[in-house]
């Protein structure tokens, strides 16, 4: 049971808000969510996959409302403008988890393709297709979180791309969270489809402001056809008091190939996790991520890449940088089945810990039925390599630019793994910034 | 003599509390090149090591100047700048810093530490485009992250490229012999041959005579148990090779 008081607030005034909630034909599987997530509340250290983030510490600090509505200050357009390449970009605005249809467009999508909010979609008459959908990919699961997402849900983004269509350049959709006064919570749920053959690349960015906690609790369902290349990156910069937790559930067929990458550079606590399942033959998942924490941050991916067809190929590539008593966990596990002969999965994660009070937790895991299969995983963590220094200083790098190179080279490791170039840069970028601020902070110091 | 560039006046140094420089003494003018000769263990290492200022080593009594100042008071950047360099006897592997952007940044700080602007990416290209036909390096070199996956010879040649570039006041080589087989041991001599000048010297610290057949020395010293036990000129690199360090060493004491 949710016992906290603060907890309860997820609970309360939920049969009142109901007959609100988008979608009446949602409201069977909404109770069930709810009633899934009251059965356990909030997973605190006590559920395994939670162990290392204590969920229920971090939320119990704060009594979560329900989101503000319509622009609280500041200027949105502004912040989303500054992301930049937006203005060309077919591209969804959500401010606080709702769609803000002023600023979203959707120029020259090839015919066929819909993209739009899922509010907007369920109040339609043909929704029902759509409330079939739900819940396909994650399942009735006893997730708590997940339950909880499913009793509140309002808001998301849907991607949906017939069989054979290539969607050229990104789809861009941009979460802004601006905080109140009173903390808020936000479960966002998003849907993407493509049909056979098809193509598409999505870019989220996750910003927002400084101000009252916000609790982000997203699921996304991610459906690929055969054939079909999903491309999603997720820049999770965040709101300065922000916690977040966002799992996408992948399902990929034969010769589909999902890639994913997330940066954790912002935000209190960030819990990114994958559950990919690789389904028919000659499927690939392409996981990897770069997380960045300092101060008190919390950064968690865990990721699940389930092999359950043959020849399918998996690859997971996490590296962090921590600093002052960030925290950072990883929870990578490949989980192949008795079927999934000549599987080939490999999992790496790294870790720099800048300060003695950082601290990395990682527990990479190999569950094996197949005995034909080849699969490895890789664990490390440490400090800047001293002699290395030494190299570079010796050669006449001040050691501040020595060390920041060392750790531009470290995260480079990882962001090489984002196959599209744009992208690339523009994360490679965003830590260049991080790291800026991170060095001219020492140095003032 | 001329004017005195290096001096290591009575050194003691000690490493995990064990004393490896026991009182040593050298002094190399401008434009000289000295060889230190020493059998495995006399201290040849913690000597280059402590001119270039790697951590670890606890200097108890004596001390070391360049060019007048207390070299052990400098961080390793500030002495890098001042004109000391260090060629590696076993140059670090840096995954995921290409080659190019390494030799930039080093080129670089050092020009701004002196005061002249820094040098853009084209410009330098060209500079090191230069450096790196004479040292017969190929180009395809400077793409690949630095010294990974590189053959001995590579990174010994990369070492008297960054030497090339910084073009330093006393280039002190760490066994730069070691691990070379005799194509590549020519390469290198000749481009630290090709550095020599009037205001340029060199401290080639070496196991072997070998590698003093092509650089030759003004100067032989050979080091045993942490300090200088004799001095001489080329020739006595040719009477060790003749005689072993026992001999040697048993007829200095």
């Amino acid at each position: 049971m949710a016992d906290d008081a603060s907890l309860a607030s997820f609970a309360e005034g939920f049969d009142t808000a109901l007959s609100g909630l988008p979608g009446r034909a949602l409201t069977d599987a909404r109770q069930r969510g709810m009633a899934a997530f009251q059965a356990h509340g909030v997973p605190g250290r006590s559920v395994e996959a939670w162990k290392f983030t204590d969920l229920r510490r971090f939320l119990s600090r704060h009594a979560f409302g329900p989101a503000p509505t319509g622009l609280v200050d500041g200027d949105v357009a502004g912040r989303v403008a500054a992301l930049g390449s937006v203005d060309d970009a077919a591209r969804l605005v959500f401010l606080n988890g709702r769609l803000v249809a002023d600023l979203s467009a959707l120029p020259r999508l090839p015919h066929g393709v819909t993209v739009s909010g899922l509010a907007n979609a369920l109040a339609k008459p043909d929704a029902t297709n759509l409330v079939g959908l739900l819940g396909t990919v994650v399942g009735e699961t006893e997730d708590t979180l997940i339950g909880l997402n499913a009793a509140w849900m309002e808001d998301g983004f849907l991607l949906d791309v017939p069989a054979g269509i290539a969607v050229p350049g990104p789809i861009r959709i941009i979460h802004v969270i601006q905080p109140g006064k009173d903390a808020f919570a936000v479960h966002p749920r998003h849907v993407i489809r493509l049909g056979a053959n098809a193509s598409a690349t999505i870019i989220e960015d996750h910003i927002g402001d400084d101000g009252a906690a916000s609790f982000v609790n997203g699921v996304t369902e991610v459906t690929l056809a055969e054939g079909a290349a999903l491309r999603h990156y997720r820049n999770a910069e965040g709101a300065t008091q922000g916690l977040e937790v966002q799992r996408v559930h992948a399902h990929v067929a034969r010769d589909a190939r999902f890639e994913s990458f997330v940066l954790a550079i912002g935000g209190q606590l960030t819990r990114h996790e994958s559950v990919v399942t690789l389904a028919g033959s000659a499927a690939e998942a392409h996981v990897g991520g770069a997380y960045l924490g300092r101060d008190r941050q919390h950064r968690d991916n865990t990721i699940l890449v389930q092999h359950d067809a043959p020849n399918c190929l998996s690859r997971q590539v996490f590296k962090g940088v921590l600093d002052d008593r960030a925290r950072g966990v990883f929870q990578g596990k490949i989980k192949v089945d008795r079927l999934a002969q000549k599987t080939d999965g490999h999992q790496l994660n790294k870790s720099l810990l800048l300060s003695r009070g950082a601290e990395i937790d990682a527990k990479p895991e190999l569950e094996i039925y197949a005995d034909d299969v080849k699969c490895s995983h890789g664990a490390t963590a440490g400090e800047i390599d001293g002699d290395a220094l030494f190299y570079l200083r010796s050669r006449g790098v001040p050691e501040t630019a020595a060390r920041r190179l060392l750790v531009q080279a470290f995260l480079a490791e990882a962001l090489v793994e984002i196959s599209d170039d744009g992208v690339r840069d523009r994360f490679g970028a965003m830590v260049d910034t991080w790291m800026t601020e991170e060095f001219s902070r020492k140095d003032a110091a | 003599m001329t004017a005195p560039l290096l001096e290591i006046d009575n050194l003691h140094v000690t490493v995990d509390g064990r004393e490896i420089l026991r009182g040593l003494s050298l002094t190399i003018g401008t434009g000289e090149v000295h060889a230190v000769m020493g059998p495995n263990g006399s201290g040849k290492s913690t000597l280059s090591y402590i001119i270039a200022g790697r951590e670890g080593y606890d200097v108890t009594e004596g001390s070391v100047r360049f060019r007048g100042e207390d070299v052990l008071e400098m961080e390793p950047e500030e002495r890098s700048h001042a004109g000391l360099f260090l060629a590696f006897q076993y140059p670090l592997e840096i995954p995921g810093v290409g080659t190019n952007t390494f030799l930039r940044t080093a080129y670089n700080a050092h020009r701004k530490a002196h005061g002249e602007p820094e040098l853009d990416g084209m410009a330098f290209l060209k500079l090191v485009r230069e450096k790196t036909k004479a040292l017969g390096i190929r180009d395809e070199m400077l793409k690949r992250p630095v010294n990974v996956g590189f053959s001995g010879g590579e990174k010994k040649r990369n070492e008297i490229l960054q030497m090339a570039l910084l073009e330093p006041a006393l280039a002190v080589l760490d066994e730069t012999d070691s691990g070379l087989d005799i194509d590549a041991l020519k390469v290198v001599a000749e481009g630290v041959n090709a550095l020599r000048a009037p205001d340029r010297s060199a401290l080639v610290i070496t196991h072997y005579q070998r590698l003093l057949s092509y650089i030759v020395p003004d100067h032989v010293h050979i080091l045993a148990d942490g300090r200088i036990v004799r001095s001489g000129g080329k020739d006595l690199a040719v009477e060790l090779e003749a005689k072993g360090y026992q001999d040697l060493i048993r007829e200095a004491a």
